[in-house]
C-alpha cells in the first residue's frame, strides 16, 4: 500500500488527509515507527489514528493520558478481586497451596489495559496515545521502552512481545516539552491549519448537504479570523460547529448584517476575551475581506 | 508491509551523513537510527519527486514546530542552492557531488543490486567523501563570538527584537529555581518507598487484605512564580522590556503575570501567548487606569486575586516559598503607611517578594524604607546580565543579597 492510497481510503473514512500526512502514515506503516502529531486542538490529531483504524482496518486502543496515569491504568493490572475470591474457593476445596500460588498469577487474572492490549492483538492495530504531554515524564521515560522494543515486562509472568506491531499515533497539544529521547523514536508532524482549499474538501466531504456558497463564504470568514489575534484560534472542529449552526437556521449564505452573525460566534470563539474582542466592527472587517477573495473549485484566487 | 533489507552505502550514504550534518549545525539532533532511516525511506521515493523525499525526510529528521518550519529552506538551500539563494541563512556548509535526483537514483539502484553483505555501493564520491569529513566538521563556525553584546546593553537601548534574547536567560533560571525548590512526598506507582497509609486504605476494597502496596516517593515541585509590572507613567521606559521579562517568566515558569498602575489586572493569558501585540493590548486593558501608581493598593488587589485562578475559580492561592517579582520602580502615591501592610500581608502566607528596579539605587521612597526587612530582596535590572545575579538572588547566595541589600544610596 502506498501514500496515496492510504489517502484515497482515508478519504473514505471521512478524513481528508494532505499528502504529507499520508506519507506520515505509510512512513509509520512501512518503518515501524511511531508518529508524533503535534498541533493545536482541533486541527484533527486524534482523529487522524481513529481514521487510519477505520481505513486499514484494524482494531483502535485509546490511551487517554492524565496527570496521575499510571502503569496499571496504561498496560495491566492484575484483578485483586478475583485473585481473592479464587484464594476463598480454593481454600474452601481444600486445594493446595503450591497450586494456588502457580495459579494466580496467569493470564487469567491480567486485566490489559490500551498499551497491553495493542501489544498482544493478534491482528495489527492502531495504539492512539491521546495528549501524551499531560502524562507525567515517568510515564513518558516508561513509553521509551514500549516503543523501541515493542515488548512489555511483567514481573510474575516474564517479558510479553508484540505479535504484531501496532500503529502507534502520539499527540501532543504542547502543554509540556516532551524529551527528546520521545521524539527522537518518533517520526515527526506538526499538523497546521488546513488551507482554505483543504478545509472547503473537508467540509463538503463531512456536511455534503451544506449549501456551497455558504460553506465558501464560512470558510473564508474562518479563514480571516484565524488571523485575529485570539486566546483560541477556531480549528476545523470549530468549523463544522458553526457551519452546522448556520446550515440549521436555513441560511443560503452569510447574513449581511454582522449582528445577525455575531449571535452564532459563540461555536468558533470560546473565550470571554475572544468574544470581546470580535466586536461587530471586526465581524464586519471580516466579512469584508473575505467576500474580496474569490473561489474557483478548490482554489482560491488571488486577491483583487 | 513491505519488507526490504536496507544496504550499508557508503557512496549515497554519505551525502546524506553530509546533509545530516548541516541540519546538525542548525539545531536538529539525529542520531545514528535517523541516518538510517532517511536512507531507508529514501529508497521508495520516487525519483522525479524530490518534495516527496523532502515529506519523508522531514518527518524522521524533525522533533520539534520550529524544526519542521524550517526543514524545507534548508532541505532547498543544501540540495537546490541555486533555487534558494537568499532564502534562508544557512552555515558555511555546502553541498559537494551529487545533486538529489543522482543520490536517489543511486541509492534505488543500489538497494536493488546490492550484495547483503554490506560492503557495496562505494559509488560515486565515495572516496573523496572520508576526506571531506574532517574538513567540513572543522569548517563552519561562520566566527560567531563567544560573548553576546546585548549581556552588558543598557535597557533603555534595547530594541524590540532584542528582546528575544530574553528567553536564553530566563530558562537557566528555571533549571536553577528547581534545585531548592519545596520537596514533598507524592504517590509514584515506580517508587521504592511504601506508603503505608494509602496501601491499608486501599486493603479496604480488598476485605482488609494487603494485596496492593502503594508506593510514594519525594518530588520536587516548582513554586509559583507571580510577576508584577509597574506600567505607570514614570516606567513608561522601562515598561516595554519589563513586560517582555514577564512575558518570558509566563511561557519558561508557568508564571503568572499581572500589570499595575491604579488598580491591578491580570495578563497571564496575554503574556502565555506569542502576540506581537502584547503591548498594545496591555495599553487596552489598563486604559480605564486613573493616573499615578497605588502600589499598596495593587498589593493588596494582588493577594486577593492570586486566591483566584486564571479562570475566577477559588484556589489554594500565595504560599510558601512562591515567589512574587515587583517590577517596579517603587513611587507611589498611596500613603507611606499602607505598603508595608500590603508587604507584609503577602509575606504572611509565607511567599517571598522581590523588588526589581531600573534604577541603579535602590528605590528611595518613604514607603519602600518603611517595609524594611519585609522585602526578600531588591535588584537593579539595567542590563541583560542582571537577571543572572536574579537568580542568586532567589535561590539565596547570601554574599550577594547582602550586598544588594546594603547598596550605598
Amino acid at each position: 500500500m502506498n501514500a496515496k492510497e492510504i489517502a484515497q481510503r482515508l478519504q473514505q473514512t471521512g478524513y481528508v488527509a494532505d499528502e504529507s500526512l499520508a506519507d506520515m502514515v505509510w512512513m509509520g506503516l512501512t518503518i515501524d515507527r511511531p508518529i508524533l502529531l503535534e498541533g493545536e486542538a482541533g486541527v484533527g490529531k486524534t482523529a487522524i489514528a481513529q481514521a487510519s483504524a477505520t481505513a486499514l482496518n484494524r482494531p483502535l486502543f485509546r490511551l487517554q493520558c492524565h496527570e496521575s496515569l499510571d502503569l496499571n491504568q496504561s498496560v495491566y493490572e492484575w484483578n485483586y478481586s478475583r485473585q481473592l475470591l479464587e484464594i476463598r474457593l480454593r481454600e474452601a476445596e481444600g486445594a493446595g497451596q503450591s497450586e494456588l500460588r502457580d495459579d494466580l498469577f496467569t493470564e487469567a487474572f491480567l486485566l490489559q489495559r490500551p498499551l497491553m492490549q495493542a501489544i498482544t492483538s493478534v491482528e495489527p492495530a492502531v495504539l492512539l496515545i491521546d495528549e501524551i504531554d499531560r502524562a507525567d515524564e515517568s510515564f513518558e521515560a516508561y513509553l521509551l521502552e514500549v516503543l523501541g522494543e515493542y515488548q512489555i515486562s511483567i514481573p510474575e509472568l516474564g517479558t510479553i512481545r508484540a505479535s504484531s506491531r501496532p500503529l502507534v499515533v502520539l499527540t501532543s497539544n504542547g502543554t509540556r516539552d516532551l524529551s527528546d529521547a520521545l521524539r527522537r523514536r518518533c517520526l515527526y508532524h506538526y499538523v497546521d491549519y488546513p488551507t482554505v482549499a483543504r478545509e472547503l474538501n473537508i467540509v463538503q466531504t463531512l456536511l455534503p448537504d451544506a449549501n456551497t456558497d455558504l460553506v465558501q463564504q464560512a470558510v473564508l470568514f474562518i479563514h480571516q479570523l484565524r488571523k485575529e489575534d485570539l486566546d483560541k484560534t477556531p480549528g476545523i472542529a470549530e468549523t463544522l460547529d458553526w457551519i452546522r449552526v448556520l446550515c440549521a437556521r436555513e441560511l443560503q449564505a452569510l447574513p449581511d448584517d454582522p449582528a445577525e452573525l455575531a449571535g452564532s460566534l459563540s461555536a468558533l470563539l470560546k473565550t470571554r476575551s475572544d468574544q470581546w474582542q470580535v466586536s461587530d466592527g471586526v465581524v464586519a472587517k471580516l466579512m469584508g475581506s473575505g467576500q474580496r477573495v474569490g473561489v474557483d473549485p478548490g482554489v482560491v484566487a488571488s486577491r483583487a | 508491509m513491505v519488507e526490504q533489507s536496507v544496504p550499508t552505502l557508503a557512496g549515497p550514504q554519505q551525502h546524506i551523513r553530509d546533509f545530516v550534518a548541516y541540519l546538525r549545525e542548525h539545531g536538529f539532533v539525529i542520531g545514528l537510527a535517523e541516518l538510517r532511516a532517511l536512507t531507508e525511506v529514501t529508497a521508495w521515493a520516487s525519483i522525479d519527486r524530490p518534495e516527496q523525499v523532502q515529506a519523508y525526510w522531514r518527518g524522521i529528521a524533525c522533533s520539534n514546530q520550529k524544526q519542521w518550519r524550517q526543514f524545507p529552506d534548508l532541505f532547498e538551500a543544501f540540495w537546490f542552492a541555486h533555487r534558494a539563494r537568499g532564502k534562508v541563512k544557512s552555515s558555511q556548509r555546502k553541498r559537494q557531488g551529487k545533486n538529489l535526483h543522482e543520490l536517489v537514483q543511486e541509492i534505488q539502484g543500489q538497494g536493488q543490486s546490492a550484495p547483503t553483505d554490506g560492503q557495496a555501493g562505494t559509488l560515486g564520491l565515495s572516496s573523496q567523501g572520508a576526506g571531506d569529513q574532517g574538513t567540513e566538521t572543522e569548517q563552519g563556525q561562520g566566527g560567531a563570538s563567544a560573548t553576546d553584546p546585548l549581556v552588558d546593553k543598557p535597557l533603555g537601548e534595547w530594541l524590540p527584537h532584542d528582546s528575544e534574547q530574553l528567553d536564553r536567560y530566563i530558562e537557566p533560571l528555571q533549571a536553577r529555581l528547581r534545585r531548592r525548590l519545596i520537596q514533598h512526598y507524592r504517590r509514584v506507582p515506580q517508587a521504592r518507598r511504601v506508603d503505608l497509609r494509602q496501601s491499608i486504605r486501599k486493603a479496604m476494597g480488598t476485605g482488609g487484605e494487603l494485596m496492593r502496596l502503594q508506593f510514594r516517593d519525594r518530588q520536587t515541585v516548582m513554586p509559583n512564580v507571580y510577576i508584577l509590572v509597574d506600567v505607570s507613567q514614570s516606567m513608561e521606559t522601562h515598561a516595554q522590556f519589563f513586560l517582555r521579562m514577564a512575558r518570558s517568566f509566563c511561557q519558561i515558569m508557568q508564571a503568572r503575570g499581572f500589570v499595575f498602575h491604579t488598580g491591578l489586572i491580570e495578563v497571564t493569558d496575554l503574556l502565555r501567548r506569542n502576540s506581537g501585540r502584547v503591548q498594545e493590548k496591555i495599553n487596552a486593558v489598563t486604559f480605564g487606569f486613573g493616573g499615578g501608581t497605588r502600589i499598596a493598593t495593587s498589593l493588596k488587589a494582588f493577594v486577593e486575586q492570586a486566591r483566584r485562578g486564571r479562570h475566577g475559580q477559588r484556589i489554594r492561592g500565595l504560599g510558601r516559598r512562591d515567589l512574587v517579582l515587583v517590577l517596579s520602580d517603587g513611587f507611589d502615591t498611596d500613603s507611606s503607611e499602607k505598603l508595608p501592610e500590603a508587604v507584609r500581608a503577602i509575606r504572611r502566607t509565607g511567599a517571598q517578594l522581590y523588588w526589581l528596579h531600573p534604577t541603579v539605587d535602590r528605590p528611595q521612597s518613604r514607603a519602600i524604607e518603611a517595609c524594611g526587612n519585609s522585602i526578600s530582596g531588591f535588584l537593579a535590572i539595567s542590563h541583560l546580565s542582571s537577571l543572572d545575579k536574579l537568580v542568586d538572588l532567589i535561590t539565596g547566595k547570601q554574599s550577594y543579597d547582602k550586598e544588594v541589600m546594603t547598596e550605598p544610596n
